[in-house]
């Protein structure tokens, strides 16, 4: 780790620093994944010697080459500030003794199920760990599994986790946006009887498209009347008595709001840093650096409410397309490939990517490689055959997205 | 006049107190923000006043934030602070004597921290009255938040909790101000239908979404994110407006990014003989950010040019100019579109105006005098004014969403912090469990009661119990784990809380109290003395 330099001006300071470039000039998009922060620099005793060193060599710019190959060396960071940023790196923690650990788990058995965006899922169950040993001991699978319906239980399954047999959390990708869920955690006994063990409360996915039901209600609110005595106002609202918008008027807003979620780029209380930093957290897809990955694939679906009116064709139609999603996780400094495409890593080391799925036989494979050069890799086949009855169009589909090898593979 | 512009200044920090060190790092964090920016944005508001300029502000002081500018220790710490800054300002004067560029800004350096002592001193140490009079005044909307910033959808399956949150902030907010709240700033803009019940019940009349959260409302809004929409229950939601925000938040073309400004990172804490720094660290034996920075960002390579104060104002005032053509200029668009004049909402945290970016004060008071002296176009307003002006608005019911990053709940709920969560359940059960076995504390200990009485003793630890509840359900404590700058810390934080939490409900439900270790608790977490408990039931 190196030591701030001595003197203030003439000598460059290297901080210690093992996160990924920071650079605040813009127009440097990395895909660095910003990793775990590098220990703080230890306790000021430690650098006297250093220093005097330092300041022995007061004076002189050493020259960066020179200096190379001691330890990776890494730009400091730099540009505005990032939020509770205290310095380069995130500090020693101060105090002393450490208290009693939190307790592992409480056995309450329940199952906690939390929409986490339109199309994660968190997945809790409390069982301590005897009890999850017990129960996959019953299993057939030696572990238990979660399923996710939609609406109430009894409803066709929508997805089902096999989970790790000492997990006791797990992220759920789903397919629906904008949908109730409920889940249920068991496991199968042999000859595939389903126990169910715990089923949760439901949990609602957030929308990621714009509305297409169009009606207009407006509402007169006084500011001076307490809202509990407001409450059956805004509910009765008046229907709109505005004259029909323009089609030009409608076109130019519709514009305004395609851009609106085209340029989406979550700026907020994220660290400007983190910003400027690049991509890194966002979902991988084959989109193009420049524009900013879409909201979980509604590029189209934007565009459809207002501009589809107008194409539809007369009569009853169906228009469809199919995606394949990969998805998984692996050690946060590990390099993944999939489908021969190296794919990044979010800072807690999960990580997706869409394919287009034409019709045609696909193979996949996926590969981890550990920092220190293990291994792990999967092979996932898929088929996809499109049968017709009456005419069938194809749904508009992101145009970034490709096949997952390159060309047909019949 | 074509539209109205809602500046929004989010002004938020955890709340950190630690009577038990006599310094502690963490603390620095109020006192950086102070610094850099609670006092120079009093200074700017008071230099409108002084010019007789009458812009529309809006502030958010959020209820851990006031808690700690209100507290005696803090402020006693922080006056320590800045007169050791001070110090430390005068005796780079006298290192840099012989070192031109750096003895300018040392001077410069120096005349700032002891007008920043000024103000403070000026107004008696209590910034949160000095914002409250600006309020009176007319200057200024002063809005409130949840209760220790906590991340509301994902507590939205525990509506005791919510209500909780709530309440107590907007309690808190009457013991500052003296006045209801009107506005709430939804912690992380981070909305979920299941809120509307308590907003309601607080008479909280607006709050702000993020852009796709007004965009991907049902029905769709008529007019985008350009005017509000009301919820089913006649509150107002208004939505961010991305243009305004990208220009200033955006890894592209941001301004704070401009290589004339102030690095942020070169402090001389970091940079110096670690003797000579040594007692001006904020922590006792680390290195740490001590405010005198002497270097400008200049570019992407580690060699840094010299802080050049001139050129980095010229660079706010070109800069506070773009920014006002350019919001004219997306006025006249609009007002060849929409058939009523628009509103944009242009929210940020306040900490970004001074302390991240070291010149926003200096662009705000550039953007605002402009606004108001050098232009037609817009008005600048305050939510409030504007649904008193504009009282009839489409109702249709805002997408759940947020302005973190990817826009929903990732950046709360993921590897690094999901452990939180589980506990968090289970204590917010308990605490409603407790609530509802001991319903009979009055709130107010009955007159002549000893204060060791078992009866008192128990009304103290249930509160104290609220307490701690609400300090593990901070929306900081899984952000700074994920975002990695201070993870330590806030994983003891959590786990302190929640330990506390659980030894307080094992004893009173075992109805066995510990006086001793109450009072040791109760003297280092004291955030909201009145917290009503019952609001868990």
């Amino acid at each position: 780790m190196r030591k701030p330099r001595a003197k203030a001006s003439s000598i460059p300071v290297e901080s210690a620093q093992t996160a990924s470039p920071v650079v605040a000039a813009p127009a440097k998009e990395s895909e660095a994944v910003p990793s775990e922060q590098a220990k703080a620099p230890a306790s000021l005793e430690a650098e006297r010697p250093r220093e005097k060193l330092a300041q022995a060599e007061a004076g002189l710019g050493i020259p960066q080459i020179l200096l190379e190959g001691d330890e990776p060396f890494s730009p400091p960071m730099t540009g505005p500030g990032q939020k509770y940023a205290l310095g380069p790196t995130a500090p020693v923690g101060q105090s002393g003794h450490d208290e009693a650990a939190l307790p592992e788990a409480y056995g309450t058995g329940k199952l906690l199920l939390a929409a986490r965006d339109p199309h994660w899922l968190y997945a809790h169950w409390d069982l301590t760990p005897q009890q999850q040993r017990r129960y996959n001991a019953l299993s057939a699978d030696r572990h238990l599994v979660v399923r996710v319906v939609p609406g109430t239980i009894g409803a066709r399954p929508v997805t089902e986790v096999h989970v790790h047999p000492e997990s006791r959390h797990w992220f759920i990708h789903t397919d629906r946006a904008e949908t109730r869920y409920v889940a249920e955690l068991g496991y199968y006994r042999p000859g595939r009887q389903w126990v169910t063990i715990a089923t949760s409360a439901p949990a609602v996915t957030p929308p990621d498209t714009v509305s297409t039901d169009q009606t207009v209600r407006f509402a007169t609110i006084p500011a001076q009347v307490r809202l509990t005595h407001l409450a059956a106002l805004a509910k009765q609202g008046v229907p709109a008595d505005l004259p029909p918008p323009e089609a030009a008027r409608e076109r130019a807003l519709a514009e305004l709001v395609t851009l609106h979620l085209l340029r989406q780029e979550w700026e907020s209380s994220a660290e400007i840093a983190e910003l400027v930093r690049g991509r890194g957290e966002q979902e991988v897809s084959a989109a193009q650096p420049a524009l900013p990955a879409p909201l979980g694939g509604e590029l189209e679906n934007v565009s459809s409410p207002i501009a589809a009116a107008e194409q539809r064709p007369k009569g009853f139609w169906l228009n469809l397309n199919a995606e394949l999603v990969i998805y998984g996780a692996t050690e946060p400094n590990a390099s993944v490939t999939i489908g021969g495409r190296p794919v990044s890593l979010r800072p807690d080391g999960t990580f997706s990517y869409r394919f287009s799925l034409p019709d045609g036989d696909h193979t996949v494979t996926v590969s981890a490689m550990s920092v220190e050069g293990e291994l792990r890799q999967a092979e996932l086949g898929f088929s996809r055959r499109t049968e017709h009855r009456g005419e069938v169009g194809a749904a508009p589909q992101d145009p970034s997205l490709k096949p997952p090898l390159p060309g047909d593979s019949r | 006049m074509s539209g109205y512009l809602a500046l929004i200044l989010h002004a938020h920090l955890p709340f950190v107190r630690h009577p038990e060190h006599e310094r502690f790092l963490e603390e620095n964090w109020l006192f950086e923000a102070i610094t850099e920016t609670y006092v120079p944005l009093l200074q700017l508001l008071e230099g409108w006043q002084r010019d007789g300029l009458q812009p529309r502000l809006t502030l958010t002081l959020t209820p851990t934030l006031c808690s700690m500018l209100r507290d005696h220790l803090l402020q006693g710490r922080y006056e320590r602070h800045l007169n050791e800054l001070i110090e430390l300002a005068e005796k780079e004067v006298h290192r840099t004597l012989w070192e031109k560029p750096f003895h300018e800004l040392a001077v410069f350096y120096h005349s700032r921290f002891g007008a920043v002592r000024d103000t403070y001193t000026a107004c008696g140490r209590d910034l949160v009255g000095a914002f409250g009079k600006f309020q009176e005044l007319g200057y200024l909307e002063i809005i409130t938040s949840a209760a220790t910033h906590a991340l509301l959808p994902l507590l939205a399956d525990h509506p005791p909790s919510l209500r909780a949150q709530i309440l107590v902030a907007r309690d808190h907010y009457r013991s500052c101000f003296g006045r209801e709240p009107r506005g709430i700033w939804l912690p992380e803009c981070a909305y979920v239908e299941s809120l509307e019940d308590v907003l309601q019940e607080a008479n909280l009349r607006w709050f702000v979404t993020d852009t796709h959260g007004l965009l991907h409302a049902r029905p769709r809004p008529r007019y985008a994110t350009f005017a509000p929409i009301f919820t089913p229950n006649g509150i107002a939601a208004f939505g961010r407006d991305p243009d305004s925000a990208r220009q200033v938040w955006s890894r592209h073309a941001g301004y704070p990014g401009d290589p004339r400004y102030r690095d942020f990172y070169r402090d001389i804490g970091f940079d110096l003989d670690a003797d000579y720094v040594k007692p001006h660290l904020p922590a006792p034996d680390q290195r740490g950010f001590t405010g005198i920075k002497y270097y400008r960002i200049t570019g992407s390579s580690p060699d840094k040019e010299v802080y050049d104060r001139q050129a980095a104002i010229r660079a706010a005032d070109e800069h506070a100019g773009h920014f006002l053509e350019a919001r004219a200029a997306q006025f006249r668009r609009l007002a060849e579109i929409l058939d009523r004049p628009p509103i944009l909402v242009a929210p940020y945290d306040a900490e970004l105006f001074g302390h991240w970016w070291y010149e926003g004060p200096e662009f705000l008071d550039f953007f605002v005098r402009k606004a108001c002296c050098d232009q037609k176009v817009f008005e600048l307003i305050t939510p409030e004014d504007f649904l008193r002006r504009h009282p009839t608005h489409q109702v249709a019911t805002p997408a759940a969403s947020s302005w973190g990053e990817d826009g929903y709940w990732r950046v709360w709920l993921n590897e690094k912090n999901e452990w939180i969560y589980p506990h968090l359940r289970v204590a917010q059960d308990r605490m409603t469990e407790l609530a509802r076995r001991f319903p009979c504390g009055a709130g107010v200990s009955p007159a002549g009661t000893e204060a060791s009485s078992p009866r008192f003793l128990q009304e103290r630890a249930l509160k104290q119990a609220a307490r701690e509840l609400l300090l593990a359900q901070a929306s900081d404590w899984p952000f700074i784990l994920r975002t990695g700058t201070s993870p330590d810390y806030a994983r003891k934080r959590v786990k302190e809380h929640l330990l506390r939490f659980t030894r307080l409900y094992e004893q009173l439900i075992a109805a066995q109290l510990d006086p001793e270790w109450l009072k040791q608790v109760e003297w280092r977490d004291n955030l909201f003395p009145d917290v009503d408990y019952r609001y868990w039931t």
